[in-house]
């Protein structure tokens, strides 16, 4: 199967083997031992090492608590999910602001057509009676603002539109 | 002694009380807002009751609302909590208006400890030291400019009405004042009804040292010891220990001493905590009263034996305190985490979502007070507390070591969470060492990284997850033979019937 482990892709696949299983994953095989104990609760066996692993997901990402860790794995719909490696660049994404859980618009630091560098201030929210200030992370100039102090926006709607600042502005 | 009581708050503190009403053979009513139908509180109170939608104005907050459903309900006494309207001096006094005993003290002691400002002035009246600040509340963007120059920067702008971080800002230069000044003022109105806030000198390295008191109807007044509660993000607790590795007796005493004379001066009734900051050369300064149950009182209960929201109620019903100073005790050491929906990756911003699998740790010395459960939906409503859990042990290292172990146990599967980060802070040299202030935080941990580092485990992780997946969704099934699922039928064994 594939998962997606901070931000890369990780192929794990197992298979029967004469003792248990046998995990086959990037870096290696895995040999162990593993029995159901309630739902989403396994005893693991990996030699004489006695683990229990509690494994529960929601559809776009498995959750995995093991040894005192949770793991995060990204569950891929299909492969134009992914983006190839972890790019330091900067994404299309950045240029889009879009709240991090639904919030409130408390202020909107930026207007159309301004000019923003890296770290510049733009909008501020609150959720759970917290504000919170998120800053651009590209040097970009604001193409649109869609929402207005007071308005509610959910997950997924964009409060501000930027496009990259054009090449001879930049040199 | 109080026979129905109305609890007016949710999560894991209405459970608390709850389970105290019931020890103490009392009937709870708890409250619940419309998404709050199946929050835990209300599957521990005897009665429940929808007070409104999900915005806290209009259910948890709305006074009218709460004193009418406790008539309804035949309620002879209303526990705020903490947080919501525990420290509103207007609900307080609607109560008593409404004959009905709030579990607190009076309106009058709230009102004038409740602001920052007047407070500030009592405990300078009963020879508490204070923080150079303002006494008078800022008309004006000049005023609160001349008035942080003549403290000197840095300074901190802070919401009268406030707690928890609320509404709270720090100001390096001037050039920060006039954003950090509306900023505060917004948070702190939209948190408390009341956008006032003011500002004082910021000390260096100063540890949060918190006194917790009792005071009956007769004026015996007496403290509990301190807690320290020096760990903090936003401004918000989300360690707390007690003894203090700070303190020795004699501070211990003057401090204890120093909070009973405040309470004694605001005419002080039931349990309440008194606020310091005790900096680099163990002077302490007043901080302000919290004249309400703390989150973080069950480590304090772990090392007096004393039950504190048993106390609240009893002394609301008008009992004496059983015990005097010298017969109170420190015994051991206790530790709390805070555990909340937050990504400590992502500068602790809340998270929500539904909690898909979940297990307590549990132990010796170990306790969970908590308002979840698998299942449970954490909304974007309200704080984001989801539960806390304490260690007690025979000493500090003990208790820490206890924490750091059940930290591992504790399994919250479903939304971001700060349990493995606190796991962090807890095993950290310098804590272990005791060198805590409030900026620990900012200087020990300023990046923080949800991925681990160690790939033996993300190997497990993955044997574990690839095997869960190829279960349910039967994709690898033809690789894997022989599976059967225990059944009593083939893990009993033998056995005959009687």
């Amino acid at each position: 199967m594939e998962l997606i482990y901070n931000s890369e892709k990780i192929i794990a696949e197992i298979s029967k083997s004469e003792n248990g299983y046998r995990l086959s994953a990037m870096n290696g095989n895995l040999d162990f031992d593993i029995q159901v104990l309630s739902a989403g609760i396994y005893s693991l066996m990996v030699g004489n090492k006695s683990l229990k692993a509690y494994i529960a997901g929601n559809g776009d990402t498995l959750f995995v608590h093991i040894d005192g860790e949770t793991f995060e794995f990204g569950l891929p719909k299909d492969d134009s999910d992914l983006r190839a490696g972890a790019d330091s660049a900067t994404s299309a994404d950045d240029y889009l602001i879009l709240p991090p859980m639904p919030s409130k618009v408390v202020k909107i630091l930026v207007e159309r057509g301004q000019k923003v560098a890296v770290g510049t201030n733009l909008v501020i929210l609150e959720s759970m009676k917290m504000e919170n200030l998120i800053k651009s992370k590209v040097d970009a100039i604001v193409e649109a603002v869609n929402f207005s102090a007071g308005d509610l926006v959910d997950t997924g709607q964009v409060i501000i539109q930027m496009i990259p600042p054009t090449k001879s502005a930049t040199s | 002694m109080l026979k129905k009581i109305l609890i007016a708050n949710r999560g894991e503190i209405a459970v608390r009380i709850a389970s105290a009403c019931r020890q103490l053979g009392i009937l709870s009513v708890g409250i619940f807002s419309e998404p709050d139908r199946t929050s835990k509180h209300i599957q521990h109170t005897d009665e429940a009751y929808l007070i409104g939608p999900a915005a806290p104005l209009a259910s948890y907050l709305n006074i009218d609302k709460i004193i009418q459903t406790a008539k309804d309900a035949g309620c002879d006494a209303i526990h705020p909590g903490y947080g919501f309207l525990a420290e509103n001096a207007g609900f307080a006094r609607s109560c008593e208006n409404a004959g009905i005993v709030f579990i607190g003290p009076h309106s009058e002691s709230i009102r004038l400890l409740g602001s920052k400002i007047e407070s500030r002035r009592l405990a300078a009246q009963a020879g508490a030291p204070i923080i150079p600040g303002m006494e008078i509340i800022p008309g004006d963007l000049d005023n609160s400019r001349q008035a942080a120059l003549k403290i000197g920067y840095p300074i901190l702008v802070k919401a009268s009405a406030g707690g928890g971080g609320k509404g709270m800002r720090i100001v390096d230069d001037e050039g920060g004042l006039s954003e950090a000044l509306s900023s505060a003022s917004r948070e702190a109105l939209s948190a408390f009804g009341d956008g006032t806030v003011y500002i004082e000198k910021l000390l260096k390295k100063p540890r949060h040292v918190e006194i917790q008191i009792l005071a009956d109807s007769t004026g015996n007044t007496i403290y509990l010891f301190e807690r320290e509660c020096s760990i903090q993000r936003r401004h918000q607790k989300i360690v707390e220990e007690t003894p203090s590795p700070a303190l020795n007796s004699e501070l211990r005493r003057k401090m204890g001493e120093a909070a009973v004379k405040i309470a004694k001066a605001a005419h002080y009734l039931n349990a309440g905590t008194v606020e310091f900051l005790l900096d680099e050369d163990r002077i302490f300064y007043f901080l302000e009263v919290n004249t309400r149950i703390q989150v973080e009182h069950p480590i304090t209960e772990m090392v007096t034996g004393i039950d504190l929201v048993a106390h609240q109620i009893e002394i609301a019903a008008g009992a004496k305190l059983h015990f005097r100073q010298e017969d109170l005790r420190q015994r051991g050491h206790a530790v709390e985490c805070r555990i909340y929906a937050e990504d400590p990756a992502n500068n602790f911003f809340p998270a929500s979502g539904k909690i898909l699998l979940y297990s307590e740790p549990s132990g010796p010395g170990l306790r969970c007070d908590s308002g979840i459960y698998s299942g449970y939906e954490v909304t974007v409503h309200y704080d984001p507390i989801l539960s806390k859990l304490i260690a007690y042990g025979e000493n500090r290292n003990q208790a820490l070591d206890r924490m750091s172990n059940a930290l591992n146990d504790y399994v919250l599967l479903g939304i971001r969470n700060n349990i493995h980060f606190l796991g962090e802070v807890i095993n950290h040299p310098e804590f272990r060492r005791g060198n805590t202030d409030t900026a620990f935080l900012s200087r020990h941990f300023p990046e923080y990284s949800l991925f681990a580092s160690n790939s033996t485990k993300l190997n497990y992780a993955m044997a574990a997850a690839a095997y869960h997946s190829g279960k349910s969704a039967a994709d690898i099934s033809n690789k894997i033979v022989g599976e059967e699922h225990p059944t009593p039928w083939n893990t009993l064994g033998y056995y005959r019937m009687f």
